[in-house]
């Protein structure tokens, strides 16, 4: 699973390379997360820029990440792609995660952009 | 994967059924594995792209036949079950008509989950990671109806161009 990581002013921005977090993905996405989260800033971006679709799976691995990352660690979202876009908005996810248009305004801390 | 696509204007799927506006219906057969069913999710939406419609259309369309497809593999052919399923899309005036077939176990009780929404007040530690998926489908669709004949499941429902789960 093809994620990258940088540091920018203790912002973690974690980016993820594949087009799909899926079924057959959703696992092996939190593994390579956890490693990705466990130290570093307490500030973890969470760049899906790249990501074109996610299904009920991905999207449960993304809340086990946010999980895992515990009260310690804050875990924002960022570049959310329109199909990506609707399953937060049907499952009423986007009222939990912290939502940023993109990575820029993610670390300008502009306010929620959903 | 095996994918039919008759030309515009021909009568197509099984029972001759053809879509209005001269699209034929869509019809794949693929092994039951989470990676063919990503496989044919993009086969899907790109037919979906060839009818014309919108892309929020295909994008509502697409997370709903990734939650029923991936019910099937995790549930229907759960273990050491190996098998295929069906799927047939039929374009509508202002909706998509879909069935699926699966020759795996039973629903449970021989009848569809029920729409249950979460409650995500609560603290962090105790958000869902899973069950998502039927809620997902109960919303985006109508007319829903699960049937069993023989060693046979089948799913059928509607989905409209613009699911009312999508209208605020």
């Amino acid at each position: 699973m093809n994620l990258t990581f940088r540091d920018v002013d203790g912002t973690r921005v974690v980016s993820v390379g594949e087009p799909r977090i899926d079924a057959a993905g959703a696992i092996q996405f939190k593994d390579n997360m956890r490693d990705m989260t466990e130290d570093g800033p307490a500030r973890v971006v969470l760049d899906l820029s790249a990501v074109d679709f996610l299904d009920s799976s991905g999207l449960g691995a993304v809340v086990a990440v946010m999980k895992q990352a515990g009260p310690a660690k804050k875990l924002e979202l960022a570049g959310l792609t329109p199909t990506v876009q609707k399953v937060f908005k049907l499952t009423r996810m986007d009222g939990v995660f912290i939502i940023h248009a993109s990575v820029e305004a993610a670390l300008e801390r502009l306010a929620d952009a959903s | 994967m095996l994918a039919e696509q008759r030309s515009n204007g021909a009568p197509g799927g099984p029972d001759g059924r053809f879509g209005i506006g001269g699209s034929a219906p869509l019809h794949l057969l693929f092994p039951a594995t989470e990676l063919s069913v990503r496989r044919a999710l993009v086969s899907a939406g790109a037919a979906l792209r060839g009818m014309g419609l919108e892309a929020d259309t295909i994008g509502f369309a697409e997370i709903l036949l990734a939650e029923v497809l991936n019910n099937v593999v995790e549930h229907a052919y759960a273990g050491e079950r190996r098998g295929s399923i069906e799927l047939e899309i039929i374009p509508g005036t202002a909706h998509l008509s879909f069935r699926m077939q699966d020759w795996g176990a039973p629903m449970p009780g021989l009848k569809l989950p029920e729409k249950k929404s979460h409650d995500l007040t609560g603290p962090l530690e105790d958000l869902p990671e899973g069950g998502f998926g039927w809620f997902m489908i109960h919303s985006l669709t109508r007319n829903l109806l699960y049937t069993r004949d023989g060693e046979r499941n089948c799913l059928r429902f509607v989905m409209d161009h613009t699911p009312e789960a999508a209208l605020d």
